[in-house]
């Protein structure tokens, strides 16, 4: 007869026979750790995730130490139209012309809006010895 | 061209986040200073816009002008003065240690791979009896994904994950892979999904749907191929609420529901015009013989065409 029937009969768990840690487990861990091919309650799976890579840092330039006399550019990229951004940097034009005396602004619409970097903005930029630049407006 | 000149950005406070960590670390590498507005900024009326001046920034809680000469002046501190390669990268151990099958689901979760429904843990044998769907090498790369940067290489292997996980079978991997080289759908801050034609004799030998509640949860085949798709986008684009996708709203039809694009012939008897109809998963249409006119002569693997929109 086999042992584990005989044991069975006897009312006897072959587990605690064998001197294993006898401990119910409920149907369901039973039945998805046999099915997942665990026999200590434990499941090894594969790794659904995908590394990122991690990008090369690059410096930010040094910053300005004042804003009176500097020629800000303020790079409007378009976003969902110019509109928005437009209404935003003539704001912002306003209050800093208020504060700090001699500042220029310079509000450029990007030719490819918010996907791709405007040579000819960064050319006259350049051309121009602008001071410092704002981004956006995303969103 | 660089210009060397101090440049800050100014966006709504959801890509603003984006723009200081996921992209910062994985895409630019430029720990750029942002002000950030209330999001949504576009389509506001203008007064909205031009209230947000004398507002605060959404970041720091100071008042927004005041953030911005700050952003344009405050000396840089060590860590923006970081040059070169990063010291460290992220590594991928191909097996997740051993645990509970509690604790894995949480682990799931937690790390964004699911859509919140139960899913089939993917244990190797799973993954394994999944590869036997296809003749690609499980670690042949399909398509490195760069769209929030990273530059994930998505391989066969994990496609299958993502299989397994959706509660596919292997006679449908074949499909699943193929529209693995379209993940993910789409991310923005208005809300995307991606729609899948899927034609040819594999649509009849998979038992796609293309009749009545070609849309709703009632095929199988319909059901598994689109959450695989939905799983593998989450797995593939890295997508997490709030990190690197800012819907505004989001979409259901980005879920797991089947669907299905009906035919033709069925379209126009009910009016219903087959380019326009979107569904929550990709749609399945089945070109059966009888019912569309004509069969494909499709080979056996499946011809796919996707087009996506916001």
């Amino acid at each position: 007869m086999d042992r584990r029937k005989m044991l069975a009969m006897l009312g006897l768990s072959p587990t605690l026979v064998a001197g294993l840690p006898v401990r119910a487990r409920t149907t369901s861990e039973v039945s998805t750790a046999n099915s997942l091919g665990a026999d200590d309650g434990l499941i090894t799976v594969l790794n659904p995730g995908i590394p990122n890579k991690l990008a090369t840092r690059v410096p930010l330039a040094p910053p300005l130490d004042t804003l009176d006399n500097k020629l800000i550019y303020m790079i409007n990229l378009s976003w969902e139209g110019p509109d928005a951004g437009n209404y935003l940097y003539e704001a912002m034009t306003d209050w800093l012309t208020q504060r700090h005396p001699g500042i220029k602004t310079v509000v450029k619409v990007t030719a490819d809006g918010m996907f791709g970097l405007d040579p000819a903005i960064l050319k006259e930029m350049t051309a121009n010895k602008a001071d410092g630049a704002i981004v956006g407006v995303a969103g | 061209m660089q210009l060397k000149i101090p440049a800050i950005g100014v966006s709504s406070a959801n890509v603003v986040h984006y723009g200081l960590d996921y992209d910062f670390k994985y895409s630019n590498g430029m720990p750029v200073r942002y002000v950030a507005v209330p999001f949504p900024f576009t389509g506001q009326p203008k007064a909205v816009d031009v209230g947000y001046v004398t507002g605060k920034d959404m970041l720091t809680g100071q008042p927004l002008m005041t953030a911005v000469i700050k952003a344009l002046t405050d000396p840089l501190s060590a860590n923006e003065k970081i040059s070169g390669a990063p010291s460290d990268d992220a590594g991928d151990s191909r097996l997740l240690p051993p645990d509970t099958e509690e604790n894995l689901r949480h682990l799931f979760e937690d790390k964004g791979w699911t859509d919140y429904n139960w899913i089939q843990l993917p244990t190797e044998k799973l993954v394994t009896a999944m590869l036997k769907g296809t003749s690609r090498k499980p670690d042949e790369v399909i398509k490195t994904i760069d769209i929030t940067g990273g530059q994930r290489q998505l391989t066969v292997e994990k496609v299958a994950i993502a299989a397994v996980m959706a509660g596919a079978s292997p006679e449908h991997f074949p499909l699943i892979l193929a529209l693995a080289t379209q993940a993910p759908f789409g991310n923005s801050t208005s809300s995307m999904a991606n729609m899948v034609v899927i034609n040819g004799p594999i649509a009849k030998r998979l038992n796609f749907n293309s009749g009545t509640n070609a849309l709703g949860p009632y095929n199988r085949s319909n059901a598994v191929v689109g959450r695989s798709f939905t799983i593998a986008s989450k797995i593939v684009g890295d997508l997490r609420n709030n990190v690197n996708a800012w819907e505004s709203l989001g979409s259901n039809f980005q879920s797991t529901i089947s669907a299905l694009l009906r035919t033709k012939r069925i379209c126009r008897r009910d009016g219903i015009r087959s380019t326009f109809k979107w569904a929550s998963s990709p749609p399945t249409t089945s070109s059966r013989s009888g019912s569309a006119g004509r069969v494909s002569r499709a080979s056996e693997a499946a011809r796919i065409s996707t087009r996506r929109t916001a």
